[in-house]
């Protein structure tokens, strides 16, 4: 559906056909390195954690309608839903600055052993629920518990949106912390083949999203998963697909930052019914136990 | 085409008119940039899209399926050795002095042009090297 004018998306809000939701998340007790993407998803705070809880390399679901994440109403179908404003500010300096990028969840395959060097094929008996070609589609890998602490480079086989078969990363990513030395990481911190503050920069540093082989925009599932070394102690990791949305940055603590999708950056940013919403966070500073606070505003017609 | 007014391109974008795409660049790690310069991200420094490979050219000289870097996808005569060096690059070692052959199967682009770099050390007695294109 969406809205035939200004006035009619107006008319809509001054309607209610709007909602407000607040979110409030904490960053690791444990000290977090600048330059490096994390999991808000993998935070304590409100919405309730997500654990990636699921069978072994098994395609896992993921809607709020059965899981969470960031509230953001009913189901709206027919009509569609859009992102109004994003508003995130901290309290502590120590989460500044940072960048956050709002992105649909779509499915996970929990349980990847990253201390293994073995072929881990994924199992898929579902298939992603929203945006069902895959266009647009972007996949990251999170550790879901301890990371390891050895540099590694992965190879991920999957589906297209296309629905083109045996794809393949366009090379290994070197799966590293920034910082140096290594060290042990923390559940929600997201490979990322090392940052700007690091050490170990190379041309194959990928950052939050995994690349995808030349003239591939989309996943549609992912077949199998293999690490060249094994990453030095037993870390699992989760390899989630999602659906970019829209971003927000902060410099400064309690200095709200807003970026409304219509009067500053006019796109409307959809939010699919079920959608399972969460925040990337990209850290420029190193930071433990930050709040990070903000509210989302839809509208739908 | 356009917009025609601003309540078009309300119904344009909350329509699905939109496209978003996330990147990431870094700037080259082989030595620092010269202020008031301006550099090349595409092939300089690596990241999301893919960088063009430092010694195999860019600028849409990729192979389609970008798996030439990945010693997974060849397919070697017995007398080879396949390793991954430090570097990511793959690397090929060819132990003993008899013809042999290593290939894969990539698709190509019509139109684009392809090349083809490698590198001969600790190489002992002599021999050649033949490159072939060939396929279905």
């Amino acid at each position: 559906m969406g809205f035939s004018s200004v006035k009619d998306m107006v008319d809509k809000m001054e309607a209610g056909q709007t909602l407000t939701s607040f979110f409030r998340k904490h960053t690791s007790q444990q000290s977090e390195w600048a330059g490096n993407w994390y999991d808000t998803a993998s935070y304590r705070g409100m919405p309730l954690p997500l654990i990636y809880y699921g069978t072994d390399l098994e395609a896992t679901l993921l809607n709020y309608r059965s899981v969470g994440g960031l509230y953001h109403g009913e189901n709206v179908a027919p009509a569609t839903k859009h992102i109004y404003k994003v508003s995130a500010f901290s309290s502590t300096s120590n989460a500044n600055p940072c960048h956050l990028i709002l992105c649909d969840y779509l499915m996970f395959y929990p349980e990847i052993e990253t201390n293994s060097i073995a072929v881990q094929n994924f199992t898929n008996p579902v298939t992603i629920p929203r945006y069902t070609t895959g266009e647009g589609v972007k996949a990251f890998l999170v550790y879901t518990s301890e990371a390891g602490i050895l540099p590694q480079k992965v190879r991920v086989t999957y589906t297209n949106s296309q629905g083109v078969t045996g794809r393949c990363l366009g090379r290994m990513p070197a799966i590293t912390m920034a910082g140096s030395p290594l060290v042990p990481g923390i559940p929600g911190l997201i490979m990322t083949g090392g940052a700007w503050s690091g050490t170990l920069q190379a041309p194959h540093n990928h950052g939050v999203f995994l690349p995808l082989a030349e003239g591939d925009t989309g996943i549609q599932s992912v077949q199998n998963i293999q690490f060249n070394t094994p990453s030095g102690i037993s870390s699992q990791a989760a390899l989630v697909l999602c659906k970019p949305l829209c971003s927000v940055a902060f410099n400064n603590a309690f200095a709200m930052s807003e970026r409304n999708y219509w009067m500053h950056l006019p796109s409307l940013p959809r939010v699919m019914d079920g959608a399972y919403l969460a925040f990337l966070r990209y850290g420029g500073s190193a930071s433990v136990g930050s709040l990070i606070w903000g509210q989302l505003d839809v509208v739908w017609g | 085409m356009g917009f025609t007014s601003l309540d078009d391109l309300m119904r344009k974008v909350s329509s699905g008119n939109t496209y978003r795409c996330d990147w990431q660049r870094m700037t080259p790690d082989f030595g620092a940039g010269v202020v008031g310069s301006w550099a090349d991200s595409y092939v300089a420094g690596g990241g999301n899209p893919i960088a063009g490979h430092g010694t195999m050219g860019g600028h849409g000289n990729i192979v389609k399926n970008a798996t030439l870097e990945s010693y997974n996808d060849w397919n070697p005569s017995p007398d080879w050795t396949i390793y991954d060096d430090i570097n990511n690059y793959t690397a090929l070692r060819h132990p003993i002095g008899q013809t042999s052959s290593i290939w894969q199967t990539i698709p190509l682009i019509s139109g684009v042009s392809y090349t083809i770099s490698y590198v001969l050390a600790n190489t002992s007695g002599s021999g050649s090297i033949t490159l072939d294109l060939g396929g279905t």
